[in-house]
């Protein structure tokens, strides 16, 4: 409060208001008072004046030195490229493990299931005529290998034939 | 670095200067802050309070170093170097750059509070509330500062006869 205004309230106000704290439905209210109290409008027109003086004064005295610019930005540019390396250490990380799980996952699906103890049984007990039957035997032509795989159930025997290429002096 | 931070330097080394008043410690003030303040980025998490968060940074920091220098005994605040009663060199004789000049250097002989509360409320535009948070002061202590800083400037503006610049630049200003 000051000794020129009547109105000692709106002169309070006056803190707040180079504080930045009126809030703004009383902000008119001063703004008027400012209008009729010198002592209010003074101090704030100080303020501002000191306020606009002091902000000239440093941002025109007051401004970083090329090497403070330079050692502002070296460290963290730095620390910037571990960052990124880090990030694309991970990345590839992540891209080898994803690979890994996923060479796993194939695999397991890919492998046949394990046959079942019923199956297994069934395939143990043959039919005493079955058990006793031998395998027919197989002739093969002279160029090829034959491989007869009995599969057991039904009972069929599966053949491979590996076809030879007879060699040169063999040819002639 | 991100534009984002860069753009805070000549604020941030601003600041450093209030409460280092010292020119050298000032600078190592400000790399120390964004040093720290790119390794802990990851917390800011409002954009638009980024300035803040790097004077708080800023303030922090300071306030570890005091008590350091304290506790080894050593001089707290050295005389900026355009402290009061220094003499002015030739490349300082424009009226108006004495005026700047004259006025920082009323502002530096401030009391560390009064000048650093003064500097983050007319400088930086920040409010009491902010600078209570940056400083880890309550808010009726920074207006107190405030008014304290006003009043010593206004005495010594007065002293100086920078009044009558103020309010030329003032009249300027508003035409």
């Amino acid at each position: 409060m000051n000794e020129w205004t009547g109105n000692p309230v709106l002169c309070d106000s006056l803190e707040a208001c180079l504080a930045g704290e009126l809030p703004a439905e009383r902000r008119s209210e001063f703004e008027d008072h400012l209008l009729k109290c010198p002592a209010c409008r003074s101090a704030v027109d100080d303020w501002r004046a000191l306020c606009r003086i002091l902000e000239t004064a440093t941002s025109r005295l007051e401004n970083p030195s090329p090497e403070l610019w330079e050692r502002v930005q070296r460290p963290a540019t730095v620390q910037m490229r571990q960052h990124d390396r880090g990030l694309q250490k991970g990345r590839v990380a992540a891209l080898i493990g994803a690979s890994v799980a996923a060479g796993i996952l194939f695999m397991v699906l890919l492998r046949p299931p394990p046959p079942r103890e019923e199956s297994v049984k069934v395939s143990n007990v043959q039919p005493p005529a079955i058990a006793a039957s031998k395998p027919p035997k197989l002739e093969f032509p002279d160029d090829v290998i034959g491989v007869p795989i009995d599969i057991g159930k039904p009972n069929v025997t599966v053949v491979w034939l590996y076809p030879t290429v007879k060699s040169a002096n063999q040819t002639n | 670095m991100r534009e984002g931070l860069t753009e805070h330097v000549p604020h941030v080394y601003r600041l450093a200067l209030r409460l280092t008043g010292d020119r050298h410690r000032a600078e190592d003030l400000t790399q120390e802050t964004f040093l720290r303040a790119w390794k802990r980025r990851e917390q800011l998490k409002d954009k638009r309070a980024e300035r803040v968060w790097l004077f708080r940074i800023a303030a922090n920091i300071w306030k570890d170093e005091l008590r350091q220098i304290s506790a080894r005994g050593a001089t707290v605040f050295p005389l900026p170097d355009n402290a009061p009663g220094a003499e002015p060199t030739p490349e300082q004789s424009a009226e108006a750059r004495e005026s700047l000049e004259r006025t920082l250097n009323l502002l530096n002989g401030l009391p560390v509070r009064q000048r650093t509360v003064l500097h983050l409320i007319a400088v930086e535009g920040l409010s009491p509330g902010e600078v209570a948070s940056v400083l880890g002061i309550n808010t009726n202590t920074v207006k107190v500062n405030l008014s304290l800083a006003r009043k010593r400037m206004r005495e010594q503006l007065a002293k100086a006869t920078i009044s009558s610049d103020l309010r030329s630049a003032t009249a300027t200003g508003d035409e």
